[in-house]
């Protein structure tokens, strides 16, 4: 199982705060840290070091249009060549009032816009199964490498991803699509959980108790 | 919403609607957030029908402008639309954030606000924030109702945000947020520190922990005629029924 740490859910960033991000992946032994797009200058001190660089795109609200989502993919490839591969944020809301087109498209353009692999970010815990059967469905056919369970960002009034979702999502993922847990993981327990679900990535929150410091 | 036909004095009524009508106008009211549908962004604007009045401005996500101004189109009054970019951490690039703006000015969005980059402030890179804002304050300033900046103040020293003001005073900045919501709230402190340190120049927007009549009222006051909260309605319904008790109408 692949895991990443994370501080994009949390409002307080600075540049030595980013640093302490990949210093923690190394500690830590994470395979990669996932960082807004405004981090990746700092990102850019740690190429080399072992840890890859997942970016954020649209994070958290997701509802930027699709192109303007490929849009930052690509301002991002032309301001850094940091990004390892890209987490966007997908329109829920949107694709819940029955616009599986324009889920299609963010998802089309997004993953052509550059060759690395591209994961969309969802709330699945909010979906029906119908919504994740159709969701999974379109990433397969438009080439998405992965889901992620939830945007994990606490502000939100929204039902959490857990455990289920995990299980939820790997009945229409059909191992073609990776599934990737993202919440509020506080004890090692959980995160087994999260793996014995079938979980292939955890993305786990640096300031979690279990991230060694 | 206040029903208005309980009044008895008609004359009272009208001038008290009148008066409300003026208040909501200050504030701005909507709905926004990832998992928003259609059905929940419809059911806000009937709600905001009933009362026959308009907010400063609607907020809402971009896939939602065309059927918001849609659903307004049969409306009473005008009621702008507002947008947020990069929100609410600003971490979105620079080029990013100016991609977006152009969108929002071209499906014909009315107000926006955008967040700075949270990074650049809480690093003291503040020549990097004037930059950002230069560059947004150049391209679009003069495009929409209001471009507001946003920043953190709740998670900033009195030193940051002076310096962050400063950066946004010398890239030609008139509005400022100062907090986004999503848990960060304004007080009535960060305001006053910014009036005082940079007397008459900005068009202070407060945001977030706004819940009582009396906050809106004391932002007023304070020279704030731009206030984000999610009880704007309710606050209103405290605001006719005060000013009723004052004139004698209930």
């Amino acid at each position: 199982m692949t895991t990443i740490l994370t501080n994009i859910p949390n409002y307080y960033v600075s540049d030595e705060n980013c640093e302490n991000l990949y210093y923690k992946a190394i500690a830590n032994q994470a395979d990669a840290v996932l960082i807004g797009p405004s981090s990746m200058k700092t990102g850019e001190k740690f190429r080399g070091r072992g840890v890859k660089t997942c970016v954020s795109i649209s994070y958290p609200a997701g509802t930027a249009s699709p192109d303007l989502k490929a849009q930052e993919i690509l301002d991002c490839e032309d301001s850094s060549g940091i990004a390892d591969m890209y987490f966007v944020t997908a329109a829920a809301g949107y694709f819940m009032s029955g616009h599986e087109e324009n889920l299609r498209e963010e998802m089309r353009l997004c993953a052509g816009s550059v060759r690395k692999p591209v994961y969309f970010i969802t709330e699945a815990a909010e979906m029906t199964e119908e919504d994740l059967e159709k969701m999974c469905r379109i990433a397969c056919e438009e080439k998405v490498r992965g889901i992620v369970t939830s945007t994990a960002f606490l502000p939100y009034d929204v039902k959490r991803a857990t455990a289920a979702e995990v299980s939820r999502l790997k009945r229409y993922a059909h191992d073609v699509l990776k599934v990737a847990a993202f919440g509020q993981f506080h004890t090692l327990d959980e995160v087994e959980e999260a793996e014995n679900a079938g979980a292939d990535i955890i993305i786990l929150n640096e300031s979690c108790e279990i991230v060694k410091v | 919403m206040f029903d208005f036909s309980t009044v008895q004095d008609k004359e009272t009524a009208a001038k008290v609607f009148e008066e409300a009508k003026e208040f909501l106008s200050l504030c701005h009211f909507g709905l926004q957030g990832i998992t928003r549908t259609e059905d929940d962004v419809r059911k806000v604007v009937g709600k905001l029908k009933e009362t026959k009045m308009a907010p400063l401005a609607f907020d809402t996500e971009m896939q939602f402008v065309p059927m918001v101004r849609e659903l307004f189109s049969d409306y009473c009054c005008k009621v702008r639309l507002h947008c947020a970019v990069s929100y609410p951490m600003g971490r979105l690039l620079p080029a990013s954030k100016m991609h977006a703006l152009d969108r929002l000015r071209a499906i014909g969005v009315d107000d926006v606000c955008v967040c700075l980059d949270w990074q650049a402030v809480f690093s003291g890179r503040y020549k990097d924030i004037e930059n950002e804002a230069r560059q947004i304050v150049e391209e679009f300033q003069d495009d929409f109702y209001r471009v507001a900046l946003v920043i953190p103040a709740t998670l900033m020293s009195d030193t940051q945000i002076i310096e962050t003001c400063r950066a946004l005073d010398a890239a030609g900045t008139v509005s400022v947020k100062v907090n986004p919501g999503a848990t960060l709230g304004v007080s009535f402190e960060e305001v006053a520190l910014i009036r005082r340190n940079f007397p008459n120049r900005f068009d202070i927007h407060p945001s977030g922990n706004i819940r009582t009549l009396s906050d809106v009222l004391r932002y007023r006051e304070m020279g704030c005629n731009n206030i984000h909260t999610a009880a704007a309605l309710e606050i209103t319904d405290d605001f006719i029924v005060k000013k009723l008790k004052e004139y004698g109408g209930i």
